[in-house]
C-alpha cells in the first residue's frame, strides 16, 4: 500500500473550532460546518477542468476555493473581476465553470441558501502534488502572467507564515478574529485571509470590510483582540476618517511601502504590533518586519534560497521552478536581513499591482487621438504621494475622460491616471527625451500656476 | 437634471479628493452613473477617498453592511441623499 505522506488537510484544526464570523448569519461557523458547505459545493460543480472563482463574499469564495481543489479541478484567479476581464480567462481555459456568490445563466452559485447550514463534515486530505490554483498578475507584458500554485506550495506557506505570526502573536495565542481589507484573489489576501485561519486558532471575519467604518465594526465583533489585514492606503482611511476602533493584536501591512508616519499613527490609533509584509505576486510573502520594531530591518522568510547582488536581490526555492530577480533595489545588512531602497526606476505600483511605465506609456500613445503624453509617479518626482500616477497628455481633439476611460479598458482601473493634465506640448529635450528633473519642473510650475 | 445645493457641495467635494481636474463639478449629472465609464469612470480605491472626504467633512461614517456600496455610490444623487439622511438622523 503506497504510503500517503505528502497530503495534509484543507483546515488542519478541529472540528469544532470555529472557522469564519459569518455577518449576514449573525454567528460563528465552526471548521466542521465549513467542511460541510465545501463538500455540498464540490459535489455540486460540473465536471471541468478549471473554475473562475467570481465570488466576491469572502466567505463563498472560501467555500468554493476548497471545494474546487476537493474535486481536484484548479482555481482560476483573474485579477481582473469584470465581465470582460471573465470573458478573457474563460476563453485562455476553455473548460471551465464560473462560481459565483449567487447562480445564473452563466455562473453556478458557491452555496445554496445560508452558510453552515448544511450540517458538519470532516476535513479532507489533499496531495500535495495536486495543481491548486492559478493567481493572475499583470505581466511585464501588460498581459496577465499566470502563477501555478500546488497544494504542496500553499500547505508549505501557510506553515511558515503562521510561524512567523506566532513570534508576534506568542506560541499559543488564544483564538482571534481576522480582519482582512484585502480580496482573497490576490496573493497577500489568499495567504493571510483565506489560508491563514485554516491553520491558526484565526475566525475569518466575512462581512463588510472595506469602509473604515466597516472595518471598525468588523474588529469589534471580536472578544480576543483580532489581527489587521490590510494596505497602506486602507490603514490611511481607517487613520484619517477618525473611527473609533477596538484594539487590536496586530496590524499586517502589504502591497506597498508603510510611511513612518503612518506606522506611527496606526499603531497609535490600533495598538497591538505592527507588521509589514514584502512579497512579490509571482511567489507571495517573501519578507517581514516591524517598523516601529528595533531592529526595523527586512527578515527574509528562512524557506527562500536569497541571493544578494549589486542592489538585486534572486529569490530560489525548491518549488520555482526558475529563479525570480525581484523588481526592487535592496540593500544587504546580514545574511537574510535587508533594507528595502525603492523599485526599480521603471517599475510602478498602485493598489498592489505592478506595472511598467513604458508599458503604461505605450497604452496611452496607443489611443487615437493622443498625440504625446506620459505617465508619472509623483512620489517618485519628489511630490506628496496621492496614492495614484499621474499623467500629462498632448490630445487637442480628445477630452480626459474620454482618454481616462479609453485607459480603463486598456491597463485597468488603479492605473487610470489622477490627475490627468491635457497640455499643449511636453517639454522634451532636443533627441526627444523627457528629463526627470525638467518633468518635475514642468509639473511644479503648472501645478502653481492652478493655486 | 440641475443639482440642489447638497450635490452641488457633494460634487465639489468628489472633484477636489479625487483631482478630476477635467471635471466641472456642475456638469456632474446627478443620475450619472459615476463608476461607469460614461459616467465618471470612478473605481474602488476613489470610493474610499470620497469616503474619508465625507467622514471629515459630514462627520458621517458610511457602511457598507446593510447596503451594497455601489448602490450608496451609485450616483452623486443616491450618495447625497445617503449622507443627508445620515446627517439628518445624527442628534
Amino acid at each position: 500500500m503506497p504510503v500517503h505522506s505528502d497530503v495534509s488537510r484543507v483546515v488542519e484544526r478541529d472540528g469544532h473550532a470555529p472557522f469564519a464570523y459569518v455577518a449576514e448569519a449573525r454567528r460563528m461557523i465552526t471548521v466542521g460546518e465549513f467542511a460541510a458547505d465545501i463538500a455540498t459545493c464540490a459535489e455540486n460543480l460540473p465536471p471541468r477542468r478549471y473554475v473562475i472563482n467570481a465570488c466576491t463574499d469572502r466567505y463563498r469564495f472560501a467555500v468554493a476555493f476548497f471545494a474546487a481543489i476537493v474535486r481536484r479541478q484548479v482555481n482560476l484567479l483573474p485579477a481582473r473581476r469584470d465581465p470582460a476581464g471573465l470573458q478573457t480567462v474563460r476563453r485562455d481555459y476553455g473548460d471551465c465553470v464560473v462560481v459565483a456568490d449567487t447562480g445564473g445563466a452563466d455562473a453556478q452559485a458557491a452555496i445554496d441558501g445560508p452558510p453552515g447550514s448544511r450540517g458538519t463534515a470532516a476535513m479532507p486530505e489533499i496531495g500535495h502534488d495536486q495543481l491548486a490554483a492559478v493567481v493572475f498578475t499583470s505581466g511585464s507584458t501588460g498581459a496577465p502572467q499566470p502563477h501555478a500554485k500546488t497544494w504542496g506550495l500553499l500547505d508549505h506557506f501557510r506553515k511558515v507564515h503562521w510561524r512567523y505570526l506566532q513570534s508576534v502573536l506568542g506560541k499559543t495565542p488564544p483564538t482571534f478574529g481576522l480582519v482582512a481589507t484585502v480580496p482573497p484573489w490576490h496573493m497577500y489576501g489568499l495567504e493571510w485571509s483565506l489560508l491563514l485561519p485554516t491553520i491558526a486558532p484565526a475566525a475569518l471575519y466575512c462581512g463588510a470590510d472595506y469602509l473604515p467604518r466597516d472595518v471598525a465594526t468588523a474588529l469589534d465583533r471580536f472578544d480576543n483582540p483580532p489581527v489587521l489585514v490590510s494596505t497602506p492606503t486602507h490603514l490611511r482611511a481607517v487613520v484619517k476618517s477618525g473611527v473609533r476602533t477596538a484594539s487590536v493584536a496586530a496590524t499586517l501591512s502589504a502591497t506597498a511601502p508603510l510611511a513612518n508616519g503612518l506606522a506611527a499613527e496606526v499603531k497609535a490609533s490600533l495598538g497591538g504590533q505592527l507588521v509589514e509584509i514584502y512579497g512579490a505576486s509571482e511567489i507571495g510573502s517573501l519578507a517581514i518586519r516591524q517598523p516601529l520594531g528595533e531592529p526595523p530591518t527586512w527578515q527574509f522568510f528562512d524557506c527562500f534560497g536569497i541571493e544578494f547582488e549589486a542592489g538585486e536581490v534572486t529569490v530560489t526555492t525548491p518549488h520555482l521552478s526558475v529563479p525570480v530577480t525581484l523588481q526592487d533595489r535592496f540593500e544587504q545588512v546580514s545574511r537574510q536581513r535587508f533594507v528595502l531602497c525603492g523599485r526599480t526606476a521603471d517599475v510602478v505600483k498602485v493598489g498592489g499591482k505592478r506595472e511598467s511605465l513604458a508599458n503604461l506609456n505605450a497604452a496611452l500613445m496607443a489611443i487615437p487621438g493622443v498625440e504625446d503624453g506620459v505617465f508619472y509617479d509623483p512620489e517618485q518626482l519628489g511630490f506628496a504621494s496621492t496614492g495614484r500616477l499621474g499623467a500629462i497628455v498632448v490630445a487637442p481633439k480628445l477630452k480626459a475622460a474620454g482618454i481616462r476611460a479609453a485607459l480603463g479598458r486598456r491597463v485597468g482601473a488603479a492605473f487610470v491616471p489622477r490627475p490627468l493634465r491635457l497640455v499643449a506640448a511636453l517639454p522634451r529635450g532636443r533627441t526627444g527625451k523627457l528629463e526627470q528633473r525638467v518633468l518635475r519642473q514642468f509639473l511644479a510650475d503648472i501645478y502653481a500656476e492652478r493655486g | 437634471m440641475a443639482q440642489t445645493q447638497d450635490q452641488s457641495r457633494m460634487a465639489h467635494l468628489i472633484v477636489d479628493v479625487l483631482n478630476l481636474e477635467d471635471v466641472i463639478p456642475e456638469d456632474i449629472d446627478p443620475d450619472a452613473l459615476m463608476f461607469e465609464e460614461d459616467g465618471l469612470a470612478l473605481d474602488s480605491i476613489d470610493a474610499l477617498e470620497i469616503a474619508v472626504a465625507i467622514a471629515e467633512q459630514y462627520d458621517v461614517h458610511l457602511s457598507a453592511e446593510d447596503e451594497e456600496t455601489r448602490d450608496i455610490f451609485a450616483t452623486l444623487g443616491s450618495l447625497t441623499a445617503h449622507i443627508m439622511q445620515e446627517v439628518d438622523a445624527s442628534p
